[in-house]
């Protein structure tokens, strides 16, 4: 049976648990939590180790272990009641939101994506912070291709919606087309 | 211009402080997560392993009808009336696979043994059930849905609770479909773990069963309805018996045990195998002992202590659970660790032989589904 080297698996923790503790912040909006969760797919990461052969495999082990036990958190809801929401600022209707600049932008959509279900947001994250494509977004979060590409969507015309048509969420390059 | 979802993104990203990780304590974890999930899948110990379902389609009975109280039937209407052969057997929700003949007997099953006359099986709410082939009857209540049953014979053993939650051993003989021994215990309940040296039962062995009481361990004959107490200060554990060998484990003084012995008397164990085995399984002559020590499963000769485990090629994973006769090991076997991956029914020949599937991807090896696969042991696999 294959050995865990621990010293290539600690290796690993340090380079790449900065980036992977970051994409799971963007995925679940609260520190705490995401480092709960890192700390779970690095556990999960360890006991596949020797199975991964490279540093590039682990990875993506570990963020696909990211995404799948966080949807799997939340469908049981048991964080959400512990998940503290202080920091969000009042909501409101689009038509009411005064434009201050895009620090204000950048505020107002941190709040929207929150609001987002979990898939579409991880689907976001993926594709438009990691720049993953639709294929590897799809491996990382355990669904088929076309599941990403919808969820994507949905979640980017959400936050159309509730952003106003002026402001430019993406680059034209990038534009999703529902 | 990027765009101000990616701007947002970056901006929170960066601005979050990476936390330090404990490697030691995941590594801690992980190595502990391995050991249970392993030793639970194959022995039937501890811990955490999970089996994703595995759906079978429910076979029809003799009369075309189907449901909780329908008699059962075989593959293609084979009406299966004694079950005196030992062959590999697993049950998979509501199924028993009895070699190639499939039971269907009306529940999900949580755990089961066999008889020479029946299947005896528990369901979630602990109810006891008997399955002869033609029928499905509840037969009693078990307290922990542990089951134990001899390797030949039709007495099956089990806790259950009085109306004020005391301990009662039972004894039930398939053969008459009578309770022939309710034996109250005035200890606490039924033991969840043999750690907690609660009210278990530990075997049935020619005639006798085997349990814990507030008095030590006890043998009881059913025969003749009387107890012997064998060790008065349970201050062990029994694994298995059979053919008068105990598998049994010593308790030190550090609540520890001194490893897995096979003794003849309990007061003057015999002295501990080479693995510290948490699991194991005496032929039904005692002569071999199949263990499992985490990651590996280890076969014994008990008088010789020589190592006669059966090649085992192709599988990362595997583990004995039950004898079909003096030389040949049933196991399940795993040939890919992580993710879901299909399991196998082995089937082994003692001493040092070959393993042959018996069945292949009976059920899936997940690490987050629900438990469905059950073997027949008499207990839940993830235990």
């Amino acid at each position: 049976m294959a050995q865990r080297d621990t010293v290539a698996f600690t290796e690993f923790v340090a380079a790449r648990s900065p980036a992977l503790f970051r994409t799971a912040f963007l995925i679940v909006g609260d520190h705490g939590l995401a480092q709960d969760l890192v700390q779970e797919a690095l556990t999960k990461t360890y006991v596949a180790w020797p199975r991964l052969r490279d540093v590039g495999k682990a990875e993506a082990y570990t963020r696909k272990a990211i995404t799948t036990t966080y949807v799997s958190w939340w469908r049981r809801k048991a964080w959400r009641a512990e998940r503290p929401r202080d920091d969000v600022p009042e909501s409101g209707p689009t038509t009411q939101r005064e434009h201050c600049g895009d620090v204000v932008d950048r505020t107002w959509l941190w709040q929207e994506l929150q609001s987002l279900p979990p898939r579409q947001r991880t689907a976001i994250v993926l594709r438009y912070y990691e720049d993953l494509t639709e294929a590897q977004t799809a491996d990382a979060m355990g669904c088929a291709v076309g599941t990403v590409k919808s969820q994507v969507a949905q979640g980017i015309k959400r936050l159309r919606e509730q952003m106003g048509a002026d402001v430019t969420l993406l680059p034209t390059n990038e534009l999703v087309v529902r | 211009m990027t765009g101000l979802l990616k701007e947002t993104l970056r901006e929170q990203a960066e601005g979050q402080q990476t936390p330090r990780f404990d490697v030691d304590a995941i590594t801690a974890a992980g190595d502990r997560r391995t050991r249970h999930r392993r030793a639970a899948v194959g022995s039937l110990a501890v811990a955490a392993v999970a089996l994703t379902a595995f759906t079978v389609p429910r076979l029809l009975d003799t009369a075309g009808t189907t449901g909780a109280d329908a008699p059962v039937a075989g593959q293609g209407r084979e009406v299966v009336g004694a079950f005196t052969e030992r062959r590999p057997t697993y049950a998979v929700d509501g199924v028993i696979h009895y070699g190639r003949t499939q039971i269907a007997v009306g529940r999900t099953i949580e755990s089961f043994v066999q008889t020479d006359d029946a299947f005896v099986f528990t369901t979630k709410n602990g109810d006891v059930w008997l399955c002869d082939g033609q029928g499905s009857e509840r037969v009693g209540h078990s307290g922990n849905s542990r089951l134990r049953a001899d390797d030949t014979g039709s007495l099956v053993a089990w806790v259950d609770a009085a109306d004020d939650g005391h301990p009662q051993y039972v004894v039930f003989d398939t053969s008459s479909r009578k309770e022939v021994a309710r034996v109250d215990d005035n200890a606490a309940g039924p033991s969840r773990e043999p750690e907690d040296r609660g009210a278990e039962v530990f075997a049935v062995d020619d005639g006798a069963a085997y349990w814990r009481t507030q008095d030590g361990l006890v043998r009881y004959d059913v025969a003749t309805g009387t107890s012997k107490v064998l060790q008065p200060d349970a201050l062990g554990t029994i694994v298995d018996v059979a053919s008068g060998h105990f598998a049994h484990k010593v308790w030190e003084s550090d609540g520890g045990s001194s490893g897995l012995r096979v003794s003849t008397d309990l007061e003057h164990p015999a002295p501990p195998l080479p693995s510290g085995y948490d699991n194991a399984v005496l032929s039904p002559s005692a002569r071999y002992i199949s263990g499992d020590d985490g990651d590996e499963t280890t076969v014994y000769d008990v008088a010789t202590r020589a190592v006669v485990t059966p090649g085992i090629e192709g599988y990362a994973f595997a583990a004995a659970y039950a004898w079909l006769d003096d030389r040949t090991l049933t196991m399940i076997g795993i040939k890919r660790l992580g993710g879901v991956q299909p399991i196998d029914i082995l089937e082994c020949t003692v001493p040092k032989g070959r393993c042959t599937v018996a069945a292949d991807d009976v059920a899936t090896y997940d690490e987050s589904g629900p438990v469905t696969l059950a073997l027949p042991v008499g207990q839940r696999i993830d235990e």
